[in-house]
Order: structure tokens, then sequence, then C-alpha cells
């Protein structure tokens, strides 16, 4: 799956500033970063780099009076920066899409999750409600949790946080988006779910060819799903590249220090974590 | 399409799933945890919250019946000196007699007892002065009340909700300023300068709209449910409505008035808090206009407190009913108790007393269990 392919998305020269009442804040300064089809680009970085900034900048969430982007994001022949609100809109959801840290409180606790799946097919793909709420199931199904029919009449405190994030991936990749966004998906989760969540989002948003920024902490996560990898800080970028080169032989001093953050990298990577044993 | 494009690496991630649940599933509810058999479906049953809270109600019922009887029999005066005020030359003798004749002359706890006991036959007893039977007075009083109450109510709601919304979503601006400011003078000023301020501005001097009454002496109206507005479409009598509404109008705007205000307040708090959280951001996410995240998502998370403060309100308005018709001269439950009370009119008094708290747990029971109904979190106890 490697090898070159083409970009979908280009951020160049990306600037976000907020406006805040004990002055401004540069939260992005000037990064530039490739999404190439159907890839996974990992954004690594130290705690307030500016990662999850990015990640909502490319889906125009960070926009508000306090905001100012400057730069260009491009995407399907438009710069996202300059797009109105109203076109955003349009794209959110249907080809841009976002998975959020915390699985607990990204779902509206007062509707049933099949109801909350089905609301994005209806506004972005036109699904009739009784279909969209036929295919919400097919979703829940595909994301792994069981019973989906029952599943779907649910409410998200029902479920637990790793279940909860696969309804919310069933969400983001409902329409098959052409970009993902995953803000530390599975931090907020128990380990032992970990590995499994990001192999069903990975798998799933390979298969529709999605292009997916995952934004992470954990360099064992970029050896293991990533193509590409940006080191991120205060705002910039230091060191970019295809992760196996970048995690093998960093170049930059502070890239080094993340790796040697983590000790057990440099064991074999490819272990799957043993399944907790439940019968049936 | 959905179906069409992906299952390449779906059987993989159903099957590592299916294989490793979650190690920390919510505490849900599952059929092989309870033990079976009648009793535990009866102790669920016993459980259940909306049994628990619709057992409160006879509960409340009972209690408020001994105080109002406690408070009636203890203010100082009684009804036989009231009802012989104006009548010269009394001898104690016919005193005496009246006292038993009205069953006063029984110790207190006799008189509570038998109350009780009456009670529980469906009798509520008799007016000293007209000798009419207090379920019959009540039964004439209680719809008007309950028009009042549920008229007031619907635009003290949607007056405050709407407004709540509307500085919530203006938050910071000369619009959210002003609607607060109007908020709170709103709830500050007493409900009676309010009702003498309409009075004087619509009845007198505008002479827009009747001050007196409940409907005009001149229509001839003979109750059959004594809802005017059912019965204007059971008897088929829609001349009725205008005089009945202009007649509800200012007694309600009053009530409503003074109570839109606080429900403001609560809906823009409320509608603000639900706005922060983070799953506003998902619906963001999914490319939704911000109104229908204000109405689909928002406001759904919003109305628990909302609706709470609106049944708060209920209770504070009969409250307020009860002055306000007495003002109004509205034929309502609260102008019995108020005229009862001066009379001391014991079993009137007891009577509109209990029905007003009986109104009162009751509209508070619904207001729960309609929240139980807003709020999947809740509805397990
Ligand atoms: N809406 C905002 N208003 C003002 N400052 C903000 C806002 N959002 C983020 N920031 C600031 O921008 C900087 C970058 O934040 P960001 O959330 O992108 O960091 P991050 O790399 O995602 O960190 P973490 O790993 O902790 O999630 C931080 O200093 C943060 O305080
Ligand atoms: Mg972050």
């Amino acid at each position: 799956m490697a090898g070159p392919r083409p970009s979908v998305v280009e951020v160049r020269d990306l600037h976000v500033d907020f406006a805040t009442d004990r002055g401004p804040v540069h939260a992005v300064r000037g990064i530039d970063l490739d999404l190439a089809v159907g890839q996974v680009h990992a954004l690594v970085g130290e705690s307030g780099s500016g990662k999850s900034v990015t990640g909502l900048t490319i889906m125009g969430l960070t926009r508000g009076p306090r905001t100012t982007v400057r730069g260009a994001i491009r995407y399907g022949g438009r710069d996202l920066v300059q797009a109105d609100e109203s076109w955003m809109r349009s794209l959110r959801g249907r080809e841009l899409a976002m998975v959020f840290q915390d699985p607990m409180t990204s779902l509206n606790p007062m509707h049933p999750v099949g109801r909350q799946i089905a609301e994005t097919l209806q506004v972005n793909a036109g699904r009739s409600r009784r279909v969209a709420r036929a295919d919400a199931v097919e979703l829940l199904d595909r994301v792994g949790i069981r019973e989906p029919a029952k599943a779907a009449a649910r409410y998200p405190h029902e479920f637990s946080g790793g279940m909860r994030q696969r309804v919310v991936i069933a969400i983001a990749l409902a329409c098959e988006p052409a970009v993902l966004v995953a803000d530390e998906p599975t931090t907020a989760l128990d380990v032992t779910v970990q590995a499994q969540v990001l192999d069903l989002m990975v798998g799933l948003a390979r298969a529709s060819d999605t292009a997916v920024l995952l934004v992470t902490h954990d360099l064992g996560v970029v050896a293991r799903y990533a193509e590409q990898v940006s080191v991120m800080r205060s705002g910039q970028i230091l060191e970019r590249g295809p992760a196996q080169a970048v995690l093998g032989d960093p170049q930059h001093d502070y890239t080094r220090a993340l790796l040697a953050a983590i000790p057990r990298l440099h064991g074999p990577r490819r272990r799957r974590l043993s399944p907790v044993a439940t019968p049936g | 399409m959905v179906t069409a494009r992906l299952p390449g690496t779906v059987a993989d991630a159903h099957s590592t799933a299916t294989a490793a649940p979650d190690p920390a599933p919510a505490p849900v509810w599952r059929p092989d945890d309870e033990p079976s058999g009648w009793r535990s479906w009866a102790g669920r049953v016993v459980h259940h919250p909306v049994v628990l809270r619709l057992a409160q109600v006879p509960v409340v019922a009972f209690v408020v019946t001994i105080i109002v009887f406690l408070v009636a029999h203890l203010l100082p005066g009684d009804p036989v000196t009231q009802l012989t005020a104006n009548v010269n030359g009394i001898t104690p003798e016919e005193v005496a007699q009246l006292t038993s004749q009205l069953g006063l002359d029984a110790g207190l706890a006799d008189q509570l007892r038998s109350y009780l006991v009456g009670l529980l036959h469906g009798q509520m007893g008799i007016s000293f002065y007209s000798g009419a039977s207090v379920s019959s007075m009540l039964a004439d009083a209680l719809p008007a009340t309950v028009e009042l109450a549920v008229a007031a109510v619907l635009l003290a709601g949607l007056l405050g909700i709407v407004t709540g919304i509307v500085a919530a979503r203006t938050q910071g601006t000369w619009v959210d300023h002003l609607i607060r400011g109007g908020a709170t003078i709103g709830f500050s000023v007493p409900w009676f300068v309010v009702a003498l301020v309409a009075i004087l501005v619509f009845g007198v001097w505008l002479g827009w709209l009747p001050i007196l009454g409940r409907l005009p002496t001149s229509l001839t109206y003979e109750p059959t449910t004594g809802f005017v507005l059912v019965d204007a479409v059971l008897q088929g009598r829609p001349d009725l409505i205008g005089p009945w509404l202009e007649h509800l109008a200012l007694p309600a705007l009053t009530l409503a008035v003074t109570s839109a205000g606080f429900i403001t307040r609560v809906t823009r708090t409320a509608f603000l808090d639900a706005q922060a959280q983070q799953w506003v951001r998902t619906a963001r996410m999914k490319g939704l206009t911000e109104s229908a995240i204000s109405v689909k998502h928002v406001l759904r998370n919003a109305s628990v407190p909302i609706l709470t403060i609106v049944g708060l309100m209920f209770g504070g308005l009969l409250g307020g009913a009860v002055v306000t018709e007495a003002v109004f001269s509205y034929p309502g439950v609260g102008s019995l108790l108020v005229e009862a009370v001066t009379r001391r009119d014991y079993f009137v008094l007891q009577g509109s007393a209990l029905v007003i708290a009986l109104m009162f747990t009751g509209v508070n029971a619904l207001v729960d269990l309609s929240v139980l109904a807003v709020d999947p979190r809740l509805r397990r106890g």
C-alpha cells in the first residue's frame, strides 16, 4: 500500500492565531502538510504543540470571531481557508470527517446511537429517514458492534468507551469521506481496546480510500499505522517524512527525545494485543 | 453505497471486536443479572421511578389535609362569630345551638376524624354560608383556575423559552443584554404591581379588556364540563370564545409576565451549558446547520432544567393565582379560598386548599415523569 499516491489535502504555510483575554496565542505558525489518498499521515508532538488546532482548522471548526487563519488548505481545487462557512458545512460529514479524543462526551446523550449515525446519512447522503436508519444498523455491524439492530436503539451511556468510539467512527466514516481527521482517537480508551479501535478505524478508512490525519502521542501507533509522519512543536513542523525513515533515523533532537520516551518501540512492533478471553 | 465500498477490512475488524469486548462495559441491565420470580418483578415495579413518584401524591395530599385542617381551626376567630357578626341581640344559647348545628362543639380530634372519614367517602362538607356542597363549589371553580393556570404557564413558557434561546444564541450582544435586563425586571416586580398597572392601563385607561369575572353577565352559559373552550365546542357556542379570551387575558398575562423572566434566565443558562458540550462539535462535524444543532440537539439537552423550572413555576403560579383571582374577581378556586379564609368557612377553606395542593403535587409529578421521558440516563432508577 506504500508508494506515491496523489494528495487530497495540501496545507501550505498555515497560521492559526487566537485572540484571548490574555493576548494573542499563535497556535499554528506556518506549517505544510500533505494528506494522500488512502494513507495515514501521523501528526506527533508534545501537548500544546498545535496538533488539535491543525486538525480542527482543516475541518473548518476553529472559525470564529477570535480566530485568524492564514495560509492555504487546498482541497478539491479550492482553498478551504477562503471558503465560506456554508461551503465548509456542505463538505463536513460528507467529504471531511473527524473523530475526537473523548468518546464519553462526543455523542449526544439524549439520542439513540442509531439515530445519531442516521442523521449524517440523511443530511449528507440524502437518505430518507427509514433508509438511513437501516444503513445505520449496518454501519454499527461494520464497526463491530454486536446485535446492531438492538444497539441502534440504545443510548450512549449504555455503551463502554471503546464501543462509543466505534459509534463515532461509524458516524465519521458513514459517508466515506475523502479526509478523516482522527485526534487522538484512542487516548481516552483502555489500553486493551486501543489497538482494536485503531485497527478498525484505519482499516475502514483505507478501504474507502480516505486520507487520514492521525494525531497521536504514541510513536508505536505511528510505526504501526502511518505512511508519513510530521513532528510538531510550538506550532511548527520540525521534521517530516516517511514514518519508517523518521522513526528509524530521526534527524532532530526533539524527535529523538520523543523516541527515547518510548523504549518499547525498539522491540518487535508488530505484536498483536492478545484478546481478553471471552467465550462465544 | 456504504455496502458496496467497505467490505475489505470489515470481516477483520468485526472478528477482533467480537473476540475481545471492551473490558469495562457500562452498567447495562441484562436479564440474567436479575433474580427471577414475581418477587423480583414486584420489587422492580415498586422501585420503578414512575411508581415511586406517583406514590408520593396521596402522601402529600394526606399531610396537606391535616395541616390545613389544623391551621384553619387554630386560626383566631370562628365561623359562628363571623356568621352572627351582623345579628343584633343574639343570646349565648343561640350561639351554642348554632355551634352544635355546625358540628363545631365536638373536640378537634373528633372533627378531624369525621372530616377524614367523609373525605374517604368523597364528601368534602358544605359551606356554612350557602349550604352548597364544597365538591359542587369546587367543580364550578376548578375549571376556571385550571384555565387560568394553563393559559399563564403556556404564555410564560412560550415567552420565557423563546427569549431564553434568543438570548443564548446572541450571547454577549445588545439583544442578549436587553432580554436579560427585561427578564430581571420581570421577576423582580411584584405581581400585584403588574396586576394593578394592567388593570389601570388596559382596563381603565384604554378600556380594551374587561377586568372582572370570567364571562360577561350578559352571556348565558350553562357549563357542561366547566371548561369554556370545551363547552364552546360541545355546545356549538363559538360566541363564548371571544369574551372568554378577553376575560382571561389580563389575569393570565399578569401571572405570565411575572414568571417568564425566571424561565428566560434558566433557559438561557441551560442552552449555553448544552451548547458548550463536546457533542455539539460532533454535530458540527456532521455538517448540520447551527439552527438544526440548536433545535435537534441543544434544546433537547437543555429541556430538563427548563421543564423542571416550568413545573416549579406552575406551583408558584397557583399561589399567585389565588390572589390574582381575587384581584380580578375571577371565579376560581383561589377566590373561593380567599373568601373562605376571611369567613372561616372551614370546609370550603380545607377543600380548596386541598385541591390546590393536589394540583401542585400532581403537576410536579407530571414534570418529574416527563423529565424521565426526556432524559434516557435517568430512566433506570
Ligand atoms: N480556542 C482556542 N482559543 C485560544 N487558544 C487555544 C484555543 N485552542 C487551542 N488553543 C491553544 O493553542 C495551543 C495548541 O493547542 P492544541 O490543542 O492544538 O494542542 P495539542 O497539540 O492538540 O495538545 P494536546 O496533545 O494536549 O491535545 C495551546 O497553547 C492551546 O492553549
Ligand atoms: Mg489535542
